[in-house]
């Protein structure tokens, strides 16, 4: 297998996208807790969590509400590889960040270092607390992204009373997204079957930028398509869609469950301090 | 097939970018009820004639009337392309360019949803529209996960559901396998069974044998129409095929034997050996 240059690399990880795209969706399909309630509903819900796990202050109510984003998760059929990856992937990043704070916020000395350096106490504090505010935050938005097909969330944009022509840009773009993709994947094959010899880095950048040049052209031809199929059905240039149908019982149950919990949970941190 | 007139060409020409000639003075009749299967070589002008009857290019000259009605302005005229779209349904050649919203059942709503029908038709419209086609576990898919030959149902679906008297459609077996093409043309021959009239685009002879009540030849230089006639007949005029560019001489396989011969395939894979 020969090594891949970078132009290869970065296609094959866009390849990835679209997989990982595909895989989202089928998350989203699952038969579980948070897939079965309306999608405005989870973003209210899950967005209030979002906003709690910004204000919490103290440890046990920051470690009750990420434990309680988890259980979510985990009823809602997300793989434990998916919250693994979730829970100590981008913490794990923000630790990195946060670091230089166990030695430089001032406070009682927790643990005593090399070269006259001390880890405080303060310090380590402010660092788990960013931690555990950064994981829940995640977790949030994590359920939400990975428990709502795109197209359902694109809805619930459309609830909260987004303009209807952002929300249709934005579901396009998406959707063509994936045909360019595939047409770069495919031009970087064609050009990767007739390749006899590694090729140089001047040779990758001006293929590139003519792929790109190719890319742009179909992304016209394909808009220009697009738009007479559009007016092939009737559009007129004033986007329409169908009203999203009332909130079932269930969703109302969650939606005054899911708030009552996380604003107890503020509370209580409120009381805390 | 009653003889009605839908379409009525005359004259009609039209050039991309006012140099590259797509069809040289058309004149064409389609009646109500009829199959008509416009067959050409690539580049003889059959996507562009679709565009036109759809009234979503303006021909650069002469006049078409649909219904009774000059259409000729459609492209220009939102309101008489609306008008002409609610009679009249394309269906590309490209399903990728027709599949454009989050969902299938976005996509098969569109139409309905552009001509102004309550939310309940709607609603019932694409149910009975996805169950009819066959698909109705793809609703909640997105487009990007389909088959070729799933997008070209959807698409097929998007609209029929707006119940259009005539359907154009460009090259519809293209790139399918042969299950879902035999599902198509068995589809296409059911809409004509119950009084559709159907435009046909297509290069492929076989498509034309299986559907075609009436077939009109382009030729790839003349850019308009050199032949017509009932499909027994242009099917077999074999010199008429080869001018048009639509059979050719090449290497033909029997068993062992390989040789070369001039023919042509049709559904029983019928020649005349030299």
């Amino acid at each position: 297998m020969p090594r891949r240059n970078f132009v290869e690399k970065t296609l094959l990880d866009l390849a990835g996208a679209i997989e990982h795209s595909v895989y989202a969706e089928e998350l989203a399909r699952r038969s579980g807790l948070l897939q079965r309630i309306d999608p405005r509903v989870k973003v209210v819900v899950l967005g209030f969590a979002i906003l709690v796990a910004a204000s919490l202050r103290s440890w046990p109510t920051q470690v009750a509400l990420l434990t309680l984003l988890v259980a979510l998760l985990v009823a809602s059929r997300i793989p434990p590889g998916a919250i693994a990856r979730l829970l100590f992937g981008l913490p794990l990043f923000t630790l990195v960040v946060a670091a230089p704070a166990l030695i430089l916020v001032p406070g009682p000395e927790l643990l005593r270092l090399p070269f006259g350096l001390s880890v405080t106490t303060t310090g380590a504090w402010s660092v788990l607390t960013l931690l555990l505010r950064v994981t829940a935050s995640l977790a949030a938005a994590s359920a939400l992204v990975l428990t709502t097909r795109w197209a359902d969330l694109l809805a619930a944009l459309r609830a909260f009373r987004v303009p209807l022509v952002f929300v249709l840009v934005l579901a396009m773009a998406y959707r063509y997204v994936f045909v360019l993709l595939e047409l770069l994947q495919d031009l970087l094959l064609a050009r990767r079957s007739r390749l006899l010899r590694r090729d140089e880095n001047t040779e990758q950048r001006r293929w590139l930028s003519s792929a790109l040049g190719v890319l742009f052209q179909r992304s016209l031809r394909t808009s220009e398509q697009v738009y007479l199929a559009m007016a092939a059905r009737g559009y007129r240039g004033e986007p329409r869609t169908l009203r999203n149908p009332s909130l079932a019982e269930t969703d109302w149950l969650a939606l005054s469950l899911g708030s009552a919990a996380f604003a107890a949970l503020w509370l209580v941190d409120l009381a805390r301090l | 097939m009653n003889d009605t007139t839908v379409f009525e060409l005359s004259g009609v020409s039209y050039s991309y970018h006012n140099r590259i000639v797509a069809l040289r003075d058309v004149d064409l009749t389609i009646r109500a009820g009829e199959a008509l299967v416009i067959l050409g070589p690539n580049g003889s002008g059959k996507s562009t004639l679709l565009k036109i009857l759809d009234g979503l290019y303006r021909p650069t000259s002469g006049r078409l009337v649909a219904f009774g009605h000059d259409i000729t302005a459609a492209a220009d005229d939102p309101e008489l392309g609306y008008w002409l779209h609610q009679r009249v349904g394309l269906v590309f050649q490209e399903p990728d360019v027709q599949l454009f919203s989050p969902t299938v059942f976005d996509d098969v709503a569109f139409g309905p949803l552009q001509l102004g029908w309550p939310s309940e038709r709607i609603r019932q419209a694409v149910a009975t529209t996805l169950d009819e086609l066959g698909i109705t576990h793809l609703a909640d898919r997105a487009p990007f996960e389909l088959s070729g030959g799933e997008k070209k149902r959807v698409a097929l679906a998007t609209v029929l559901v707006m119940d259009p008297e005539v359907i154009l459609l460009d090259e519809p077996t293209a790139n399918l396998d042969p299950r879902s093409r035999a599902q198509l043309i068995e589809l296409l021959t059911e809409l004509h069974r119950r009084g559709r009239t159907l435009v046909i685009a297509t290069h492929e002879l076989d498509l034309a044998a299986a559907l075609a009540s009436r077939i009109v030849v382009f030729g790839e230089r003349e850019h308009r129409p050199i032949a017509e006639g009932p499909p027994d007949r242009i099917l077999t005029d074999q010199k008429l095929l080869i001018a048009a560019n639509l059979v050719h001489e090449h290497l033909h396989w029997h068993g062992p034997i390989v040789h070369s011969h001039l023919h042509w395939h049709d559904a029983e894979h019928q020649h005349e050996h030299s």
